[in-house]
């Protein structure tokens, strides 16, 4: 009987990771390095601030924003206006676990950017990163321009976003293959892949305590200001 | 052993269920509500309509689609047809959608609904209580500030062109949301000194009135009192969510008439 039990146990265990398998990110550390995109591992976003009752070491507060200038790897903090409606900067990473993303785009009245110089524009593609090969024309990216990514489907149903998120677990769940094309601050073309807002990208959290916000991503931005976005 | 089969059984079909979208979640129509209301011009107000009772904060609470012309629930099934009129959906049934059958992301999309949404603001209302996006009220609205909002409110304030086809209206800044009728106090921000298990995640609605356009193309204002059972003025993380209690007006004679009494 118990030997039954551990059998069922175990055929069970397999059956579940053979059918979740292909749901799961395999991706290593190694595989994200493509030799030519920017992969950032563990970025620290505002690790202070806590989504839910009592979590040791957190302040019930909002979350800092910070922002970050693709070219270069740069991280701020500074969110005064004069930062913020500055070209200094191509992704702010704001609200609840800093992963509400939103492009630099000077004439979004509810993004940080508003009123700078940034030419931000921010679209979604079903499709895994190395696939994105090309960028829309600037008419399109400016039809479909979603001004930020965050939460799936919120506010709005066509709020595309890169993560699932629960108020009930607080856990927030990356969304697969999904890449962001997107207009820099100073108009040039990139894609990018947020990846994970877990330290370590584990591929699956159940944890509520698990090291966050930590984000993994990875980004390659077309420099010559063609729409070439090929990647290996 | 015949249980541990079936047991086993079952933890296997758990697993194989395991490949398939995790987001998948099955369709559940409550039962049709066949009785009949015949709903004239007027003030109604309805209390602890249900909703998603099952919901926690969690994010997919089940749309809720409710006819304000005949005064019912209305099942997921009919939901491209004009028998419904508003719907309540994501966190804590907060998000109100409205059935328009050409608007892409109105869950009425292809259907013949006509349907559509606006927020008004209130100044002299909004003075009694609001401190701005994302900032705890300065007091948690009386409940004759609502009655007020609903009051002042006394014709469709807009052209049918401003009026919201595609987008819902929830939570008040939430995020990247906008003007809403309700405060999400993700944080506890409204009680700061109280123990924050207590006063997070808290949803207090807001003396807002919304302007409804039927899917049949009749107008209506509304105000929501509360989504917690028995709809208590000052909601605490005790009270159970998923119970809509609101007031609404409807003119059936095709104008924009909403001084109703």
């Amino acid at each position: 009987m118990r030997y039954t039990i551990h059998i069922c146990l175990l055929t069970t265990l397999m059956l579940t990771i053979a059918s979740c398998k292909k749901d799961e990110n395999n991706d290593t550390k190694t595989n994200y390095e493509d030799g030519v995109s920017t992969v950032i591992y563990d970025l620290a976003g505002d690790t202070e601030a806590s989504v839910a009752d009592g979590v040791e070491g957190k302040e019930r507060r909002p979350f800092k924003p910070f922002y970050f200038k693709l070219r270069g790897k740069l991280q701020s903090w500074d969110s005064t206006a004069a930062n913020r409606k500055s070209a200094s900067w191509d992704i702010a990473f704001t609200d609840v676990y800093n992963a509400l993303v939103y492009v630099n785009d000077g004439s979004n009245p509810n993004g940080p950017g508003y009123g700078g110089p940034g030419k931000g524009l921010i679209i979604a593609v079903d499709s895994p990163y190395s696939k994105v090969t090309t960028a829309p024309a600037v008419e399109d990216m400016k039809a479909y321009n979603l001004k930020f990514a965050g939460w799936d489907g919120y506010p709005q149903v066509y709020n595309t976003g890169w993560y699932f998120y629960s108020l009930t677990t607080h856990l927030a769940i990356p969304i697969k293959n999904r890449t962001f094309v997107l207009m820099t601050a100073e108009g040039k073309y990139a894609k990018l892949e947020l990846i994970n807002v877990y330290q370590g990208n584990p591929p699956a959290v159940t944890d509520l305590y698990w090291p966050a916000p930590y984000f993994t991503f990875r980004y390659y931005v077309q420099e010559d200001g063609s729409r070439n976005l090929r990647t290996p | 052993m015949q249980k541990t089969h079936l047991l086993c059984m079952a933890l296997a079909m758990f697993a194989i269920a395991c490949s398939k979208s995790d987001t998948d979640t099955p369709v559940v129509n409550p039962p049709e509500d066949t009785t009949k209301v015949d709903v004239k011009t007027g003030v109604y107000t309805l209390t602890d309509l249900a909703a998603d009772t099952a919901a926690t904060s969690g994010a997919a609470a089940k749309a809720f689609y409710y006819s304000l012309e005949d005064q019912r629930t209305i099942p997921a099934s009919q939901v491209q047809t004009a028998n419904w009129d508003i719907a309540f959906t994501g966190t804590y049934n907060s998000t109100i959608l409205v059935n328009n059958g050409k608007a892409k992301y109105s869950p009425g999309y292809g259907g013949p609904g006509v349907g559509g949404i606006y927020l008004v603001k209130d100044a002299a209302i909004d003075a009694e209580y609001y401190m701005g996006p994302q900032k705890a009220f300065k007091t948690i609205p009386a409940r004759r500030l609502f009655d007020s909002a609903f009051a002042h409110v006394k014709t469709v304030p807009v052209s049918d062109d401003q009026l919201l086809t595609n987008d819902g209206i929830g939570l008040d800044y939430f995020g990247p949301s906008t003007d809403g009728w309700a405060f999400y106090d993700f944080y506890g921000l409204q009680f700061p000194d109280a123990n924050p298990d207590s006063v997070a995640h808290i949803c207090y609605s807001m003396p807002r009135t919304l302007i409804i356009k039927t899917a049949k193309g009749h107008y209506a204002k509304m105000v929501i009192y509360s989504i917690y059972k028995g709809a208590p003025e000052l909601p605490t993380r005790s009270g159970k969510p998923g119970f809509v209690t609101f007031k609404y007006a409807i003119q059936k004679d095709g104008s924009k008439q909403l001084d109703l009494k």
